[in-house]
């Protein structure tokens, strides 16, 4: 069935970055152009042709299919992209960046993680990776003044690079065994075989190259240095859309293509789960920069979502989906928070930077509150339900070790999380007044994180059991 | 019995309350706390009027489907064991909005707001049916509590916060891993289903440990009572009141609402060793307050000495002990408490909490050291006030099944009546010390109210103690018939 | 001596290591620029060979599609690495530590 219908969320988004970038091109030096606006337009069209593409399971060319899973993550990846759009403004007046780029890079790596979520072929998984990566290895370093940016981004763009080899060697060897790229030819060539060894490389490489795309250990190397180069927005973005685009994809291979190869896999994901989480917790405890702290926790995050994964039970994979959003939506609002403190003489992104915060910004501190204790899985914050729900699916699942591991980390996470609180409510600022005012747009996409996060804390209920349906098709 | 969601509405409408101080502004604040908190009170007291005495279920069920997928329910109802903590919650909030008065004037609505957010905690905590829900109102309680502490506390306050912190999250991090094991041995979290079900004694002693050691924090038993001294002294006296009066409480709550009915096998198994801890928390407590030199240090271990008591109670596991170990906690909670606010607010005239600042407090306010003296009576367990009557049920409770813990517990009492007695007497006889002179220690009226009603309470209870245990009897007797029925079966110890 | 697909397979090992390799021991950015270029041609000699052996042209069109995406990341690459060089004056990574690795 060759129809267009599932490629147009992300065709969207694309037309959307293709304008930004005309626009770019006929913007006079100085003059003010509401590019983003075009980003909100191609946002929200991709919005409307998921919401009308849910339960269809489209299929475009075979090689893109838009099934509820890829089109939750699709909705996740929206969400991230509308915020996204809304924390980057402040950062783009203060750094003078080029907002055409920015918008156009920003959109089309969206673009290319929608394609991640929902292509069912190896080798369009690997052109998305593409996509979305070059765009983020760019925006990474957007600024240009700043080494240490243009060095985050060569560290990211080489091991980026350098994984996506990996990456593809795997697919190669992938394709020699079964003659396909496509994931539900390889899932019935793998299944009536027996594993050979080369099949066992095949599935190794490719899961090095997830495992780099997801920040796991031992592969998370770039991950704090890229997060903290990066600007904070950027960061915000990288570590919630590249995250969810490349689980999905993640998902997707190792649940239909190398489903029947999961006695040789699971053991191997185990252990990079434990790793994940005990390295991201125990070494976020030891950062003084809340941007490598968060990226430290980003990668605990990734452990949690990688027992999801490996406990994939109807329960487990729901949970995949549920733990994306809501890790998305408080990431996205934290990183945000750290966008709107970044000042134009100094970032403002040291643990101590934010002493006295509250004086100054007492809505800004008590939104980073809620999205620290939604990270810390602090109830009634969705950051507690979606632990449980991960957690109680390991239990169902057999993986009782890994769910004990996930809740000793996540406490221990709370002390870097709470170390933050400490900061901004306990102890008084050094010097006053050193925080930019909040621009108004970019406030109400945290207070909109916020109360999402509460709704989701809240009443879970309607979004749970979409999640749940939404893999129950494949 | 009623359709109207009672419970809820008292869960509720502090969070309500502290929303709207958030809209209302900084002047109103502590108006619309007292309100809140009053109201609170004034629909709790339904409950005491239509609570059916001799029924042994749970009553003012409120049940909603809230995770359907889950199976988990929003589910709340209350039984004997349960009411006399909401009713402690209520009462102590109200106090405890009086007793912040003047002595917070920095960020006032937040203080408040934190305030109204953690008796919603309490009070869904004591009312909530399934473990689920339990946990949920658990770890809620931990963030305004940090809060409280940290930002209004004293000098020392980080390094309480954090240590309040870091021991309350060890336990609920265990409870959590015990709250999952559980939901999937049973497939329920429900109290009463739970109830009447069994799991291997094996797994039932590993998840008499998680759950313990999260109660024990929060007794808190020897050897995890460390956070409480410093918490109390750097609290403000709000947080004070708070932490003796409920927080400790969810502590032994959870043992009589999780451990007694679910784990009947394994309490049996380590009521030995939780014997022992309770009886060395009294003795120990007690002799390491009779060191003490700061006023509120000496009643934060005067606690320690007080909740070894209640575990006490509970272990004996018959009828006078668990009986006074409900009893023991709601004395606590209205004694401590109004010592607390007797403290706080001779500190807001002094600024110093050390003993030998004090001294011939009663020539110059009357009225406060005949309050001070009727709490410090109280604590000693004076006979005809309310804490006499937990005591001495906890401690033939122990002579009836262990006698040489009923021995210890008597000598706690000894030590109690010597620590306090001698606390009075620094503090309110002898000569006037010299700095006291100049200031006007007397009560004025809002103070005065503030300590009645704890007074009244006091003597209440005291003279006449059936106006709590006659709620509670039936619940106890069910919640023993319940856990020793189960040994039956099991033909264990 | 008839050359087989394994040998094609060898070959392409032996290439990828070698790019592997550079990546580590290099002290020189462009050089590890290339080295990665190295490992992406490795496996468009796996691909080919496997489209030979299995005798579909799938193998090499799909040579056409990472030819282009090695393409771009060389340009994002370079492009990134003349940044570099305007900040240090150096293609050394040893003379990068604004982060700390």
């Amino acid at each position: 069935m060759s129809s267009l219908n599932a490629i147009v969320p992300m065709a969207c988004v694309t037309a959307a970055a293709i304008a930004a970038m005309v626009a770019e091109a006929f913007r006079d030096p100085g003059e003010r152009m509401p590019i983003a606006g075009l980003g909100l337009v191609g946002l929200v069209g991709a919005a409307i042709a998921t919401v009308l593409l849910w339960n269809h399971n489209t299929s475009s060319f075979g090689l893109v299919v838009a099934d509820d899973f890829g089109l939750f993550v699709t909705g996740i990846l929206i969400v991230v992209g509308l915020l996204s759009l809304a924390i980057s403004g402040p950062t783009i007046d203060r750094e003078r960046l080029p907002a055409g780029e920015y918008y156009a890079l920003m959109l089309f790596a969206t673009a290319g993680m929608m394609l991640m979520a929902t292509a069912s072929d190896l080798l369009v998984i690997f052109l998305a990776l593409e996509v979305l990566s070059l765009a983020v290895y760019v925006l990474t370093g957007i600024r240009r003044e700043s080494p240490a940016a243009t060095e985050a981004a060569f560290k990211y763009f080489l091991l980026g690079a350098f994984s996506s080899a990996f990456f593809l060697y795997g697919i190669a060897f992938s394709y020699g065994l079964t003659g396909s790229t496509r994931l539900d030819s390889i899932r019935g060539l793998t299944a009536s075989q027996a594993p050979a060894p080369m099949q066992l490389l095949a599935v190794g490489l490719v899961l090095v190259g997830f495992a780099f795309k997801v920040s796991a250990v031992p592969f998370h190397m770039w991950t704090p240095d890229a997060y903290e180069g990066a600007p904070p927005a950027v960061a915000g973005f990288m570590s919630t859309g590249v995250k969810a685009a490349a689980f999905a994809a993640f998902v997707r291979v190792f649940l239909s293509a190398f489903e029947p190869l999961r006695g040789q896999w699971s053991d191997v994901l185990w252990l990079i789960a434990a790793a994940t989480m005990i390295v991201g917790t125990v070494v976020g405890v030891a950062q003084s920069n809340v941007k490598r702290m968060l990226a430290y926790s980003s990668i605990a995050h990734g452990g949690y979502l990688l027992i999801a994964l490996l406990s994939a039970n109807d329960v487990g994979k729901g949970a995949v989906l549920f733990y994306l959003l809501t890790y998305a939506i408080t990431n996205i609002g934290a990183f945000g928070v750290v966008a709107l403190l970044d000042n134009a003489s100094r970032p403002n992104d040291r643990v101590a930077d934010y002493a006295g915060l509250w004086n100054d910004h007492a809505a800004l501190a008590a939104l980073m509150t809620v999205f620290l204790l939604s990270l810390g899985g602090f109830p009634p914050m969705a950051g507690f339900i979606a632990k449980w729900y991960v957690f109680s699916a390991a239990v169902k699942a057999g993986y009782s070790g890994l769910a004990i591991i996930g809740v000793l980390t996540s406490v221990i996470s709370v002390f870097f999380y709470l170390r933050i609180v400490v900061m901004m409510y306990m102890t008084p600022g050094n010097t006053p007044a050193q925080f930019p005012a909040v621009p108004k747009i970019a406030g109400a996409a945290l207070v909109v994180s916020a109360i999402l996060i509460f709704y989701l804390g809240l009443l879970p209920t309607r979004v749970l059991d979409w999640a749940a349906a939404s893999i129950s098709a494949f | 019995m009623t359709t109207f969601p009672i419970l809820t509405v008292i869960t509720f409408l502090p969070l309500l309350a502290g929303a709207a101080i958030f809209l209302c502004g900084a002047r109103v604040a502590r108006w619309l706390a007292l309100a809140g908190s009053l109201a609170t009170l004034a629909v709790s007291v339904p409950l005491y009027l239509h609570f059916d005495k001799t029924s042994t279920g749970l009553q003012f069920v409120e049940s909603v489907p809230w995770i359907p997928s889950w199976n988990v329910e929003y589910t709340m109802g209350i039984d004997g064991i349960s009411l006399p903590f909401i009713f402690l919650s209520t009462v102590v909030s109200v106090l405890c909005v009086g007793a912040s008065w003047t002595a917070v004037q920095v960020r006032v609505r937040e203080f408040y707001a934190a305030l109204l957010l953690a008796e919603t905690a309490m009070i869904g905590l004591f009312a909530a049916t399934t473990v689920f829900l339990f946990y949920v109102f658990w770890e809620l309680m931990i963030v305004p509590m940090f809060l409280l502490i940290g930002v209004w506390g004293g000098p020392r306050r980080i390094h309480a916060a954090i240590k309040f912190l870091l021991f309350t999250l060890a336990g609920s991090v265990l409870m959590l891993v015990g709250l999952i094991t559980l939901l999937r041995t049973s497939g329920t979290l429900d109290f009463e289903a739970l109830a009447t079900m069994r799991p291997s004694a094996q797994l039932q002693s590993w998840l008499f440990v998680a759950f313990t050691a999260a109660f024990a924090v929060k007794v808190p038993m020897f050897p995890v009572h460390t956070w409480l001294p410093d918490a109390h002294t750097e609290a403000p006296t709000a947080g004070s009141v708070i932490l003796a009066g409920i927080l400790l409480k969810m502590g032994g709550y959870g043992l009589l609402r999780i451990a007694l009915p679910i784990l009947p096998d394994a309490v049996r198994l380590f009521r030995t060793p939780m014997l022992a801890l309770s009886a060395l928390a009294i003795v120990y407590g007690a002799y390491v307050t009779l060191a003490q030199t700061d006023v509120k240090r000496l009643i934060a271990y005067s606690s320690i000495s007080h909740m070894g008591f209640v575990t006490l109670g509970i272990f004996t596991l018959n009828r006078n002990g668990v009986e006074g170990a409900i009893l023991q906690m709601v004395n606590h909670g209205i004694v401590t408490g109004a010592l607390f606010l007797c403290v706080g607010m001779i500190y807001e005239r002094t600024h110093t909490r050390e003993i030998v600042a004090y001294g011939g407090v009663a020539k110059l306010a009357p009225v406060y050291s005949t309050f001070l003296a009727l709490f410090c009576l109280a604590a000693a367990g004076l006979p005809g006030l309310n804490s006499f009557v937990g005591e001495f049920l906890i401690i033939s409770g122990a002579f009836d099944t262990r006698p040489w813990y009923g021995v210890m517990a008597v000598w706690g009492v000894a030590l109690g009546t010597t620590y306090i007695l001698w606390l009075y007497y620094r503090v309110a006889l002898g000569e006037v010390k010299p700095g006291l002179q100049a200031l006007r220690l007397e009560l004025d009226l809002r103070e005065v109210a503030t300590l009645a009603p704890m007074a009244a309470l006091a003597l209440t209870i005291g003279l006449y103690p059936e106006s709590v245990l006659s709620f509670l009897r039936v619940s106890v007797e069910q919640l023993l018939v319940a856990s020793a029925a189960q040994v039956g079966v099991a033909g264990g110890m | 001596m008839m050359v087989t697909l394994d040998h094609y397979l060898v070959l392409s090992a032996i290439l990828f290591s070698i790019g592997t390799a550079g990546v580590f021991v290099r002290r020189n950015l462009i050089t590890i620029l290339l080295s990665i270029e190295i490992m992406l041609n490795a496996v468009n000699l796996t691909f080919v060979a496997f489209g030979r052996a299995l005798g579909s042209a799938d193998g090499q069109i799909i040579v056409f599609f990472v030819m282009t995406v090695a393409a771009a990341e060389a340009a994002v690459g370079l492009a990134i690495v003349i940044g570099l060089f305007r900040h240090r004056e150096s293609l050394n990574p040893d003379s990068f530590t604004a982060l700390k690795w």
